[in-house]
C-alpha cells in the first residue's frame, strides 16, 4: 500500500539576511517560493488516486473478468500506468526544484523521508491471470516523438521495453538510475545513430531528464585531463569543437548551438550559453547530447567505458575529493 | 461459491465509486500541477537554468499523464455502467 506523500515535515530557511535587516535577501525569498512550489505539489492526490484504483481493482476485477469484460481490467492498469508516470514526474519535478536550489546555494524542498513512488499499477487479481507487459505504455510519448525527431527517425508502432532498476518500488518496475542510464548510453554513443535511438528510447524520461548530472560529473574531469587542467571559459570552444560533430552525427536535428551551449556553461556557468536565441531549450535535447560528449571525450583519451562507472561512483562517494581534483 | 446478481452489482459499484473518488484526486492533483506551473514559471521567468528546465518539463508531463489517466478511467465508468445496465 502506497504512503501518504503528501504529508511532509516543513523546516524553516535558514534566517539569513541581508545588511543585518529582518527582511530576507531576493535569493531567500525566492528559494522560500519554490520551496512552496515544492511542498504544493500534489503527491497526497495521485496517492489516493492510486489507492482508489487498486481499490476499484479489489472490488470487482475478477467479476469483469469472468464475465467477458476482461478488458475493464486492462483500462483499468492504464489509468494506473498513466498515473505513475505522474507520479514520477512529479518526484522529478521534486529533484529539479532541488537541483535549481542547490545550484544557488540553497536548502531544498523539506521531505520527510518518503519522497517515494506509489506503485499506482494496478493488477489482475483473478487467480492465474497473468500481468499486462506495460512497456509499451511506459515509455512516454513526449520522449520518444522527440527522440525520433532528434535522430530523424520515422515513428514506429513498436517500442523496445524501457531500462528500468529493482529500485525501492515493490513491483521492480523503478526507472533507471540516472548514472546507470548515462553508462549505458554513453556505451551505446560509440557506436551507430540507430543503435543509439534505440537505446534512448529504452531510456525511462524521469531517467533521462536527470541525466545532465552525472554527464557534466563525467564529461568535467574527462576535459581536465584532456585539457591538463581544469576547464574554462577559454577551454570551451575547442571542447565544443571537438564533440559536436559526433553530436550532429547521432542527433542530426538537434539544435545546432546546443552542442556548444552545454559544453560552454560547463566551462563557465556565469556566460557559457554562447548560441542562446531565447528559444526554450527542449529537456531531451540536452538529455540524448550527454552520453555523446562523454563518449567522445572517452574515445580522444582511448578509454573505456568502465571509466563513466568511475567517475560516477567517484562523485557520488567522494565528493570533496572530486571537487578538489576538477580544480572547484 | 455462489454469487447472485444483487452481489455483482454491489461490486461494480464499489468498484466505480472507487474509480470516482479517484478521478477526483486526479482531478484535484491536475489543479495543483496548473497551479505549479504557473507559479514556477512566474518565479524562475528568465533563469534558462537547467534543473529548472526539467522541473518545467516535468510538470508538463505529469499534467499530460494525468489527463491520459482521467480519459481512461472515463472510459472504464462508461463499460461498467454499461454492464450493470444489462444485469
Amino acid at each position: 500500500m502506497s504512503e501518504d506523500l503528501g504529508q511532509r515535515t516543513v523546516s524553516a530557511a535558514p534566517a539569513r539576511t541581508t545588511g543585518g535587516s529582518d527582511r530576507p535577501s531576493l535569493v531567500e525569498s525566492l528559494g522560500a517560493r519554490l520551496r512552496g512550489i515544492g511542498q504544493d505539489l500534489p503527491l497526497a492526490e495521485l496517492t489516493r488516486a492510486a489507492d482508489r484504483l487498486r481499490g476499484a481493482t479489489a472490488a470487482c476485477g475478477h467479476i469483469m473478468a469472468e464475465s467477458g469484460h476482461a478488458e475493464w481490467m486492462g483500462q483499468l492498469e492504464t489509468a494506473g500506468t498513466h498515473l505513475d508516470s505522474a507520479i514520477t514526474a512529479t518526484l522529478a519535478v521534486l529533484d529539479g526544484l532541488d537541483g535549481y536550489l542547490a545550484g544557488i546555494g540553497l536548502p531544498g524542498v523539506p521531505r520527510d523521508g518518503a519522497r517515494r513512488v506509489a506503485p499506482a499499477h494496478v493488477r489482475p487479481t483473478r487467480a492465474g491471470a497473468t500481468p499486462r507487459d506495460d512497456a509499451a505504455l511506459a515509455v512516454r510519448v513526449w520522449w520518444v516523438e522527440r527522440v525520433d525527431l532528434l535522430t530523424d527517425h520515422e515513428p514506429e508502432p513498436e517500442r523496445p521495453a524501457t531500462v528500468r532498476s529493482d529500485g525501492e518500488r515493490p513491483d521492480g518496475a523503478a526507472p533507471e538510475e540516472p548514472a546507470e542510464a548515462l553508462r549505458r548510453l554513453v556505451r551505446a554513443a560509440r557506436g551507430g545513430r540507430d543503435g543509439y535511438r534505440a537505446e534512448l528510447l529504452r531510456t525511462h524520461p524521469a531517467s533521462g531528464l536527470q541525466l545532465a548530472t552525472p554527464g557534466a560529473r563525467a564529461f568535467r574531469p574527462l576535459a581536465a585531463d584532456l585539457l591538463g587542467h581544469a576547464p574554462g571559459g577559454d577551454d570551451a570552444k575547442a571542447l565544443a569543437e571537438r564533440c559536436a560533430g559526433r553530436v550532429r552525427e547521432l542527433l542530426p536535428r538537434i539544435p545546432a548551438a546546443l552542442p556548444a551551449d552545454l559544453v560552454g556553461e560547463l566551462c563557465d556557468p556565469y556566460g557559457g550559453r554562447s548560441g542562446d536565441t531565447g528559444e526554450p531549450r527542449h529537456p531531451v535535447d540536452a538529455a540524448a547530447s550527454w552520453p555523446v560528449l562523454v563518449a567522445e571525450l572517452l574515445r580522444a583519451l582511448g578509454r573505456d567505458d568502465d571509466e563513466v562507472t568511475r567517475l560516477t561512483a567517484l562523485a557520488e562517494q567522494r565528493t570533496d575529493e572530486t571537487l578538489k581534483r576538477d580544480g572547484r | 461459491m455462489t454469487i447472485n446478481v444483487a452481489e455483482v452489482k454491489s461490486a461494480i459499484h464499489a468498484a466505480v465509486s472507487e474509480v470516482q473518488d479517484s478521478q477526483q484526486a486526479v482531478q484535484l492533483a491536475t489543479e495543483k500541477l496548473d497551479a505549479a506551473q504557473q507559479n514556477l514559471a512566474l518565479a524562475v521567468e528568465g533563469s534558462g537554468a537547467e534543473a529548472v528546465e526539467t522541473a518545467q518539463a516535468a510538470l508538463v508531463q505529469a499534467r499530460d499523464d494525468l489527463d491520459n489517466c482521467l480519459a481512461t478511467t472515463v472510459g472504464a465508468i462508461e463499460q461498467a455502467q454499461t454492464y450493470l445496465a444489462s444485469l
